[in-house]
């Protein structure tokens, strides 16, 4: 079946029909990893977004030996080039799954083309429609509605022998991360709609990544909250958890033109550099970091971009990366042995 | 950069690979001319040493001192002294440059001269080289290697118990290309085979090892600089289970059946082991998967650069040796600069949008060998496919191979003997599984019965399923097939239509090739560099063609008889043209090559050299002219195509009805009689009776050759009646192998050599050499000399006025070589080739004349140096043969060409010619044994024995130290090779050699 992908400048792609039939739109985001395709899919901070794979040859491998980020398949919609989609079972299972959920796919357009586009021009609209007909208006991004279906709807805990607590804010975040960050505490799992009245409690604050705007105003009270407790007790973030922390602490968000999307970008300084995963579309901004005060440990060895920030005697530290990897390195970058340091070694 | 590095008063010594040889090849002048180019770029003072003229690196640019001799020890001490060496690589010449550093440095000598290793030292180097060494250290660092125990010489027999289990796999230490793995599959066999190695003497120790057969092998190719950063450049999948050794493996990067999970393991557990050995620069992590993709073993490390790096290096775009270069010189990822962008790090990991499918190449067609593949390597070569899906890169990969596969599509085989086929690894495994995928047989039987992932054979059954839907209306599903990704060649072969009527199809149809680039990062940003690939039915990236543009044909994948020498001639011509001002885009298949290397051409197109996608060049680029003379054989079957698709003008030089002519091996005697030019007597036969009357009037030994193929070649001898019998009868009711020339072979004439330029009025000769073996040997088997009164003054005459006439009548331009055959005062014309030949490199190096430039300009414009300097030098080409390669091969030398690569020794005299040719054979052996025709003769300190030749057999296989000539015409001949080649003996392979190096008695 012919299906269409229509971007907001007026260009179309005509390519063919997987996954749901439903009609969704969102903003083109481009991943070049050549592995972890179900990873990437399941990402919640690809949710209202419409995810294009730039690797051509995909569904090689069972998608069930991908470890899965979240519950469900979080992308609005995939767009790969495949020329002829395999008629294999791991890939009628997925494109089972897709229609389950409701997320539309195309395959068989050039792929190529598309990510250049998204690249040149940034910040670029799409819709996987079934008709070459232009939508007479594009659906916003809405912040809220993406933290409530990714984020927990219920806060839970997760209990370890161990002495420390931390409390966990989910924006929506990768299974991997959660698994990672309780490996150092029991954790108190939260979202940000029913945030605890006192934060001194924990040992540590956690901020995950997740989808949307972290301008957005929903994240108001989350950033309230971390301001009063900023310097009493450690807190750390990684991605949008970055992006808040450094708001808090003085510095500005600012939007890419069209961000990170993969596993293979270095982060480091002009001795040290590390291979890592990376999806994201905003960022701190270099200035106002430099006014803040904020030490700058890790940036983007190609564009520079800040990645990681650590205020020692506030004991607030956070990346840009994805240091769990999932799909991307699991090198060590050091990140997590530091924020063990912060919660066992520092006491407060 | 660190302060330990006075650049100005470095003196670097790079240890090259020498002659090409199986498991070595033209990778290495890739890698060590990076090197090369990197250290000259920071003045850094260098030196080469590197036996082998047919590269690059030993071109007079390369270096700023090059020592074209034997790679020994003793060669390598005394540059060191002599250059007052500083610094020292021998990580970029392979295996051969390895052992020569550890031997260096063994010896105390680096440390005696104060000579700093660059990069990885010997230490770490050592833990990756020696076995029980590095898994030792696998272990204690928790990784899972396979059981390994050492069986020594003296105590081998009571401890065969303690083999756990089998199959098992047998090494030894220090293997180059994985020579000497042998398989053990049970105590009896194992028993047989290790007596038998510590029966030849010279082995000490072997390593028996747990066979991971089955397995899926991964490669991953690591950088790690002084800091301890290290990335992985790629990951390659090998779709040959494990018992193929990777270079006989067909491989796809990145990895397509590998989740992202184990995956990051792997290549965690690359960059760990890369840093517990210590490396500094590049290496390759060999890793053995089992098939649900939970339990790897680590297989084996390369300290340096290796055949996948240079894959690695043009499948991702991220220049390896180069960037190891830097680290070796001090520096590290962060500050290097992105080679591809330009404006960034080269910390970064490639990311492709593309696919890529190598395919070895194997002498199928040059050896009476059983032709299967395990462990050890046998092919010569290797063929890059990129495509935008992995089913296109394989296909284009089949292509670029420049096998015939016709008749894989056009015959109906049994199921049964498909799969027999296919269950062996096997060097024409390839050919039946286009049979199988043709006849569209159950994807599972095929993976299961080739031990490949299904998945993948899945996909081919979906492409060729696109093939076999649409071929029967060619002209209306055009578009379908090639938006498939299935080149005209395929369809050529599916349909039976030639590949020139499949392009005028296209273009009737407006589908032309278009062009996408490789920029390491999926587009993510933008590049620089003109690196690409051809696809169909998306957007054109490469932009408005730019004029008076010059188009080269690459001579495709290495194999026996075209391989790194017109590599050579293909790169110094592009040099030529760029300084003409000249834009250069080039075309090649081969990865290891230095013309694949982005930065040589202004426009690199890594794609099959076939019509189609040199058309697609033509109608996107439209160069000025295409180049083909530097093409070998492959642009000579091209020419007349793309001259009748483009017009006459298009081909630079001699022009393609020229080439077609002399090509045409009847028209071309029938010319030579005309113009009264001496050649051996010849008949044309067009049938069995005609062949019969033309064998009795030129009594045997007769040359027969067809535009047929038997058992692997088109060219055959016939030594006897008894001969020329059975193979008579191969042709009984067989008319289409007709008609067939047939011409006398001239057992005691001599062979001259020449190679030309022109302009179709007048010529210049590059050099004559002379060959040291009777004519009708192939003169790439042959060692061959020149210099000062080689040939006498009046052979010279009449050979050069000979060439004068062809010049004139065939309008030759460019390159030209003729071979000629001496009878007493008879010259005779074997062969007229109006393309470069094998031999210009080694005349370029010999002379110190860059002829290859002289060349261009008599193509394009018809210009002929003046006043070339008489050479006062002598210089000797000597070839290598991979004898110890294919076990039945009879070892004899013919006009079939089996040598993989030669060396270059050049001497002030003769005599020290002779004195280095040995030391370049490592003739060390006092006693000398000859087998003659009927007879052998043995020397044994001054004495001579004259004996037969069953006593001369019984005395080989008692003695140990001795040098064995073989008379080409010794009825003993193979067994004597066999016996040679089991106990190591020193072989030379014919009496003429060795009486040209005073060896014979």
């Amino acid at each position: 079946m012919r299906r269409y992908l229509l971007l907001e400048d007026g260009e179309s792609f005509e390519g063919k029909a997987f996954g749901s039939f439903m009609e969704k739109s969102g903003e083109l985001v481009f991943n070049t990893s050549f592995t972890g395709y179900y990873e990437i899919m399941t990402d919640p901070s690809y949710g209202g977004q419409v995810l294009v794979f730039n690797f051509p040859s995909m569904f090689y491998y069972d998608f069930k030996l991908d470890i899965p980020q979240g519950d469900r398949i979080s992308a609005s919609g995939v767009v790969c080039k495949d020329s002829s989609i395999p008629s294999g079972e791991s890939f009628l299972l997925i494109d089972k799954q897709m229609k389950m959920q409701g997320v539309p796919g195309i395959y068989g357009i050039d792929t190529r083309k598309l990510v250049k586009k998204i690249r040149d021009t940034g910040n670029l609209r799409g819709i996987i429609s079934n008709t070459p007909r232009m939508p007479d208006q594009w659906d916003q991004m809405n912040t809220e509605n993406l933290v409530r279906m990714f984020g927990t709807a219920q806060n839970y805990s997760i209990e370890r022998e161990s002495e420390r607590r931390l409390l966990f804010v989910d924006l929506g975040a990768k299974a991997s991360l959660i698994d990672q960050v309780s490996k150092m505490g029991s954790l108190d799992v939260v979202n940000i709609f029913s945030l605890p009245e006192h934060l001194e409690n924990y040992d540590m604050i956690f901020i995950s990544n997740g989808p949307g705007d972290p301008q957005d105003k929903i994240f108001h009270e989350l950033k309230q909250k971390l301001r009063s407790t900023v310097g009493k007790i450690p807190i750390t973030g990684v991605c949008m958890g970055h992006q808040i922390l450094g708001d808090v602490l003085g510095a500005g968000i600012e939007k890419m033109t069209f961000g990170h999307h993969g596993s293979n970008h270095a982060v480091g300084n002009l001795n040290q550099s590390y291979i890592t995963s990376h999806n994201h579309n905003y960022r701190l901004n270099e200035d106002s970091l430099l006014k803040a005060q904020i030490p700058i440990i890790h940036r983007d060895l190609n564009d520079g971009t800040v990645e990681m920030i650590s205020m020692e005697e506030k004991f607030a530290m956070s990346v840009q990366y994805h240091p769990e990897g999932s799909p991307g390195p699991v090198n060590s970058t050091g990140f997590f042995d530091r924020m063990k340091e912060m919660l066992y070694v520092i006491r407060v | 950069m660190s302060s330990e590095f006075e650049l100005s008063e470095m003196r670097v010594l790079i240890i090259g690979s020498g002659p090409v040889v199986i498991g070595q090849s033209a990778e290495f002048d890739y890698a060590g001319t990076q090197a090369l180019s990197i250290l000259r770029e920071m003045n850094v003072y260098t030196v080469l040493l590197n036996s082998n003229p047919a590269t690059i690196q030993t071109d007079e640019s390369s270096a700023d001192r090059i020592y074209i001799q034997p790679i020994n020890a003793n060669n390598a001490r005394r540059i060191i002294i002599e250059e007052k060496i500083t610094h020292i690589i021998g990580t970029m010449g392979g295996q051969t440059a390895l052992n020569l550093l550890l031997e260096l440095d063994e010896s105390g000598f680096l440390k005696e001269q104060d000579v700093k290793v660059l990069g990885s030292t010997p230490e770490s180097i050592r833990k990756a080289e020696d076995r029980t060494v590095f898994h030792k250290l696998m272990e204690n660092i928790g990784m899972k290697v396979p059981w390994s125990i050492t069986l020594h010489r003296n105590s081998w027999h009571e401890n065969m118990s303690l083999i756990p289990s089998f199959p098992a796999i047998m090494r030894t230490s220090f293997t180059l290309g994985g020579l000497s793995g042998t398989i053990l599959n049970s105590q009896d066999q194992a028993q047989n085979v290790i007596s038998s190695v510590f029966g030849s003497g010279k082995i000490d120790a072997v390593e028996i090892e747990q066979s991971l057969e089955g397995m899926t092998e991964m490669e991953y190719e690591v950088i790690r600089d002084n800091a301890g950063n290290s990335i992985m450049v790629c990951n390659m999948e090998n779709l040959d289970p494990m018992g193929v050794h990777t270079g006989e493996s067909i491989v796809v990067t990145p990895s397509l059946t590998i989740p992202d999970f184990i995956h990051q393991k792997m290549r965690k557990a690359a960059l760990f082991i890369a840093e517990s050995i210590g490396i500094i620069g590049a290496c390759n992590v060999q890793f053995a998967i089992d098939s649900d993709r939970e339990t790897f073993y680590v297989i084996e490390v390369n300290p340096r650069t290796s055949r996948s790096s240079a894959l690695a290096s043009k499948a991702s775009g991220y220049p390896i040796a180069k960037v190891a270069t830097l680290i070796l010189m001090g520096m590290n990822l962060p500050e290097i600069r992105n080679p591809i962008t330009a404006n960034s790090s080269a910390a970064f990991e490639p990311s492709m949008d593309y696919v890529i499918v190598k395919i070895p190449l194997w002498p199928s067609d040059k050896f009476a060998d059983t032709g299967v593949i395990g462990v050890s390597m046998k092919s010569t070569g290797e063929v890059m496919g990129i495509g935008r899906s992995f089913e296109e890169a394989f296909l284009k990969a089949v292509v670029a191979t420049e096998i015939n596969f016709s008749e894989r599509f056009q015959s109906h085989m049994p199921e049964r003997t498909i799969m027999e086929k296919l269950s062996t690894p096997n060097w024409n495994r390839l050919g039946f599984l286009l049979q199988a995928l043709n006849q569209n047989i159950n994807g599972k039987k095929i993976a299961e019965s080739m031990k490949w992932n299904g998945v993948i054979i899945q996909r081919l059954l979906e492409m060729f399923r696109i093939l076999n839907d649409h071929s029967q209306n060619p002209e209306y599903n055009l578009q379908k097939m090639k938006e498939g990704g299935i080149p005209d060649r395929i369809i050529s072969w599916k349909i039976g239509i030639s590949e020139l009527d499949i392009l005028k199809m296209r273009k009737n149809a407006g589908i032309i090739s278009c062009t996408r680039i490789i920029d390491s990062s999926s587009a993510e940003f933008s590049s620089r560099t003109k690196y690409m690939y051809s696809t169909y039915g998306e957007e054109n990236e490469v932009g408005e063609p730019v004029k008076s543009s010059i188009l080269i044909l690459g001579s495709g994948p290495n194999r026996i008889g075209q391989g790194l020498e017109f590599d050579y001639s293909t790169v110094k011509a592009i040099q030529a043209l760029k300084e003409k001002g000249r834009w250069t885009i080039m075309i090649n298949s081969n990865p290891e090559t230095v013309s694949t290397d982005f930065n040589v051409s202004d426009e690199l197109y890594f794609d099959p050299i076939t019509l189609e996608y040199v058309s697609g060049i033509i109608e996107q680029r439209k160069p000025e002219k295409v180049i083909v003379q530097f093409s070998g054989q492959t642009g000579q079957n091209m020419a007349m195509d793309i001259a009748s698709a483009y017009g006459d003008q298009m081909i630079a030089g001699t022009s393609a009805a020229s080439l077609q002519i002399i090509e045409d091996r009847h028209e071309f005697s029938k010319f030579l009689d005309k113009i009264h030019v001496g050649q051996p007597q010849w008949f044309n036969a067009n049938d069995m009776t005609e062949m019969d009357k033309a064998c009795e009037k030129l009594s045997y030994n007769i040359i027969l050759r067809g535009s047929f193929v038997i058992g692997g070649t088109s060219m055959f001898i016939i030594k006897s009646h008894d001969e020329f019998i059975s193979f008579r009868k191969k042709l009984v009711g067989r008319k289409d192998l007709f008609p067939i020339l047939i011409s006398k072979y001239m057992k005691n004439s001599r062979e001259l050599d020449l190679d030309f330029i022109s302009n179709g009025h007048h010529m210049v000769p590059i050099g004559i050499m002379e060959q040291i073996e009777h004519a009708g040997i192939h003169s790439g088997d042959s060692i061959a000399i020149m210099g000062p009164g080689i040939p006498s003054s009046t052979e010279k005459e009449a050979i050069l006025s000979i060439a004068e006439k062809l010049c004139r009548e065939y309008n030759l331009k460019g390159f030209s070589n003729i071979q000629f055959m001496i009878d007493g005062n008879q010259i005779s014309v074997i062969e007229l080739n109006a393309r470069a030949s094998r031999t210009v490199p080694v005349l370029s190096k010999w002379s110190k004349i860059n002829w290859i430039r002289y060349g261009v300009e008599a193509i394009l414009e018809g210009s002929l140096p003046e006043n070339i300097p008489e050479i006062d030098t002598f210089g000797a080409k000597v070839p290598v043969f991979p004898y110890n390669r294919f076990q039945d091969s009879g070892f004899e030398l013919s006009p079939q060409m089996h040598s993989t690569g030669e060396g270059m020794i050049t001497a002030g005299s003769m005599e020290e010619l002779k004195d280095l040719v040995k030391e370049f054979l490592s003739l060390g052996n006092k006693n000398t044994i000859i087998f003659m025709e009927n007879s052998a003769r043995f020397k044994d300190g001054g004495l001579i024995r004259e004996m037969t030749l069953e006593d001369g057999i019984e005395l080989l296989n008692l003695g140990n130290n001795l040098t064995v000539i073989c008379s080409n015409y010794s009825p003993k001949r193979k067994e004597v090779a066999k016996i040679c080649l089991s106990k190591k003996l020193d072989f030379i392979p014919d009496v003429e050699m060795a009486e040209f190096l005073n060896m014979a008695i």
